[in-house]
C-alpha cells in the first residue's frame, strides 16, 4: 500500500503520466463494479469519466489515500447512487416485491459459451434472486478481494455490518442453491 | 489443517487463499487446497459449489474491450487536459439542454401535442421533461368515433381507446429504457410485458408505471382514475417526481384496486373498483358455497378470488360461523349479504375491505 501512497502523491502534484496510468488500471474494475448496478454503459461510462475528471479538478483538495482502488469505488458509488437518484425518482418494482423475470438482465446476455449454459443460467438465477446491496457486498468480497475492513468503507458502514450481510447473502446464496443442486450435481459430476 | 474439515461454503468463500486459488492465482498456500480435497473427500462437492460460484461470479462481469478501455481513457484525458466544463456543471448543463430541446420541440410541433391546447398549466412544465428528447415525431390517435377504438402500440400492447380519448406517443416507441404513453379521456391498456422497459402513461397531471398488465386510465378536467385489472401498476403525482426525496405518494395497486388522483389537490387516493372482477375462478366444487364455515375461511376465499385485502378482528369473530351460498353477486353484493347475516358492518379504506363486528355467540 506505500505505493499507492506514492502514486496518489504524485497524481496529486499533477503528475499526468501516473494519472493516466490510474485511470488505465481501475477503469474496468470501477466499471464491473458500476455494472452489478446500473446497467447502462452509457451512463456508467459518463459516471466514470466525471468521477476522475473532478479527481483532476479537486486534486490539489484532496486527502491522501493508501488505497486507491476502494477510493475509487467508492466514490463511483456515491456518484452512481445520486445518478440512479436523480434519473429515476420511483422505487424499483423489485422493492414491492415484483418477481422480475430471471432471464432478464446483464448476467444472461453476457454468457456467451454454449457448452455449460445451463448451469451458468441456473447459478445466474440464483444470483439474480440476490438484493443489490447484496449482489454488491459478493463482488466487493469475491471480485475486488476486498477486506471487511475496506468494504465498510466503501459502503459506509460498520464492520460488524459487513460480516453481518456477507454472511447473510451467502447463506441466501447457499439456500437458493440447495434448491438447484440435484441437476447440478449431475453436470459437475456428470 | 485442523479446521478445515468443519469447513462449510461460507468458509471456503471467505478463505481468501481459497479463493487466490480458485482464479488461478499465485499462493503462499501451494498445493494445500489439492491437499485438502484428498484428506477430506466429503469436502469435494462443496468445494465445487464454492468453485463455481466464484468462477461464474467472475464470469458475469461486464466486459470492456480494450477498444472500449482506450476510448473512455481518452475520453477522460481530453476532458482534464483540455480543462473544460467541471463536471459537476455538466450534469447540470446536459439538464439545461434538454430542457432547450425540448422547447424548441414544442414550438416546433405546435398543435400536434393535444395538452398543448387543451390542459393549462397542471403539470405541463414537468411533463416536458418526459417528452423523449429526440426531436422524433409524435403519433397522435384520437377517437372521433361514437365507440371505443382498438389501437396497437409498436410494443405489441393494445389500447381500447373511448370516443373523445386522445392518446400520444413516440414512433421510436422505447426511448431511454421507457414506453411512454400520453392520454387525455379514458382508455383500457394491455400491457406487454417487458421488464427491462417499463411502460408510463402520462394523464393530466398523474404518472402510471406498470410493468406488464391490464389497467384502465380515466383523465378528466378534475380528476385522473386508474383500475387495475391484472397485474401491478404504481402511480404517482407527476409533480412528485420533479422532487426526488419526496416518495411517499407514490401508491402501488394490485387488481381490483383503484387510484384517484385529485388534478387541484395533486392527491393520489387508493380504493377499490366499483365492480371488482373475479380475479381467479372460486374452487369448482365449493364454489361460494359454506356450510358453517368459520368466517376467516369465507374471508380468505374472497380475498383469495378478488385479491382485494379483507381485514377484522380474528379474535372478536373467532366463533363467528356463517352457512351461506353465494355465486355470480358482485363483490360487494356478496360483502352486503355476509356481513347482513352476521350483523357486522364493513367500510372502504385505503384499498381494503375493512369490517366491523361485535362478535357472534
Amino acid at each position: 500500500m506505500e505505493q499507492d501512497l506514492e502514486r496518489w502523491k504524485r497524481f496529486k502534484d499533477g503528475d499526468a503520466a501516473v494519472f493516466e496510468d490510474m485511470i488505465r488500471g481501475e477503469f474496468r474494475a470501477l466499471f464491473e463494479y458500476g455494472s452489478r448496478f446500473v446497467h447502462d454503459r452509457d451512463t456508467l461510462n459518463d459516471c466514470i469519466h466525471d468521477l476522475f475528471a473532478s479527481l483532476w479538478d479537486r486534486r490539489h483538495f484532496l486527502v491522501d489515500t493508501d488505497k486507491i482502488r476502494p477510493y475509487l469505488l467508492k466514490s463511483l458509488r456515491n456518484r452512481l447512487l445520486k445518478e440512479i437518484e436523480r434519473t429515476n425518482p420511483l422505487t424499483p418494482f423489485e422493492a414491492w416485491h415484483e418477481n422480475l423475470d430471471a432471464e432478464e438482465g446483464i448476467e444472461n446476455r453476457l454468457i456467451s459459451t454454449e457448452t455449460d449454459e445451463r448451469r451458468k443460467r441456473q447459478i445466474g438465477t440464483v444470483l439474480h434472486s440476490l438484493t443489490p446491496r447484496q449482489r454488491e457486498i459478493i463482488h466487493l468480497k469475491f471480485f475486488e478481494n476486498l477486506s471487511h475492513e475496506q468494504i465498510a468503507g466503501v459502503l459506509d458502514i460498520s464492520r460488524p455490518a459487513v460480516a453481518n450481510l456477507l454472511s447473510q447473502a451467502l447463506r441466501l446464496f447457499r439456500d437458493k442453491w440447495q434448491t438447484i443442486l440435484p441437476s447440478l450435481l449431475m453436470i459437475l459430476i456428470g | 489443517m485442523k479446521y478445515y474439515k468443519d469447513y462449510d461454503l461460507e468458509d471456503f468463500l471467505q478463505d481468501d487463499s481459497f479463493r487466490r486459488w480458485v482464479i488461478g492465482e499465485a499462493d503462499a498456500t501451494e498445493g494445500l487446497w489439492e491437499e485438502i480435497v484428498r484428506l477430506y473427500p466429503d469436502k469435494k462437492v462443496i468445494m465445487q459449489q464454492a468453485r463455481e460460484l466464484i468462477t461464474t461470479w467472475r464470469e458475469h462481469a461486464a466486459i470492456v474491450t480494450d477498444q472500449q478501455l482506450e476510448d473512455q481513457v481518452q475520453r477522460i484525458l481530453h476532458t482534464t487536459q483540455a480543462g473544460v466544463e467541471a463536471p459537476a456543471r455538466r450534469v447540470v448543463w446536459r439538464k439545461w439542454l434538454s430542457a432547450a430541446a425540448v422547447v424548441t420541440l414544442v414550438a416546433g410541433l405546435g398543435g400536434a401535442f393535444w395538452w398543448k391546447s387543451e390542459q393549462t398549466g397542471n403539470g405541463t412544465g414537468h411533463r416536458q421533461a418526459y417528452v423523449p428528447e429526440s426531436s422524433k415525431a409524435l403519433q397522435e390517435v384520437v377517437n372521433t368515433t361514437g365507440t371505443a377504438m382498438k389501437v396497437g402500440l409498436p410494443d405489441g400492447s393494445k389500447v381500447s381507446l373511448a370516443p373523445a380519448g386522445r392518446i400520444s406517443y413516440a414512433a421510436d416507441f422505447v426511448h431511454d429504457k421507457k414506453r411512454e404513453v400520453f392520454l387525455s379521456g379514458e382508455a383500457f391498456f394491455d400491457v406487454t410485458k417487458d421488464p427491462q422497459n417499463p411502460f408510463f402513461v402520462y394523464a393530466n397531471g398523474l404518472v402510471t408505471r406498470v410493468l406488464g398488465t391490464s389497467f384502465l386510465v380515466k383523465a378528466t378536467d378534475t380528476n385522473v382514475e386508474v383500475l387495475v385489472r391484472s397485474g401491478r401498476v404504481s402511480v404517482l403525482p407527476l409533480k412528485d417526481i420533479e422532487n426526488p426525496t419526496d416518495r411517499n405518494t407514490e401508491l402501488l395497486l394490485t387488481p381490483n384496486q383503484q387510484a384517484i388522483f385529485s388534478v387541484k389537490d395533486n392527491v393520489v387516493s387508493k380504493s377499490i373498483t366499483n365492480m371488482p372482477l373475479e380475479l381467479i375462478k372460486p374452487d369448482a366444487e365449493a364454489g361460494f358455497v359454506f356450510e358453517n364455515q368459520p368466517v376467516s375461511k369465507v374471508f380468505s376465499a374472497l380475498e383469495k378470488v378478488y385479491g382485494i385485502p379483507i381485514v377484522y378482528d380474528a379474535a372478536v369473530m373467532e366463533k363467528c360461523s356463517l352457512r351461506v351460498e353465494l355465486s355470480n353477486e358482485p363483490f360487494f353484493t356478496k360483502l352486503d349479504i355476509i356481513t347482513q347475516t352476521l350483523g357486522a358492518a364493513y367500510r372502504v379504506s385505503d384499498g381494503q375491505v375493512v369490517i366491523s363486528s361485535e362478535g357472534c355467540r
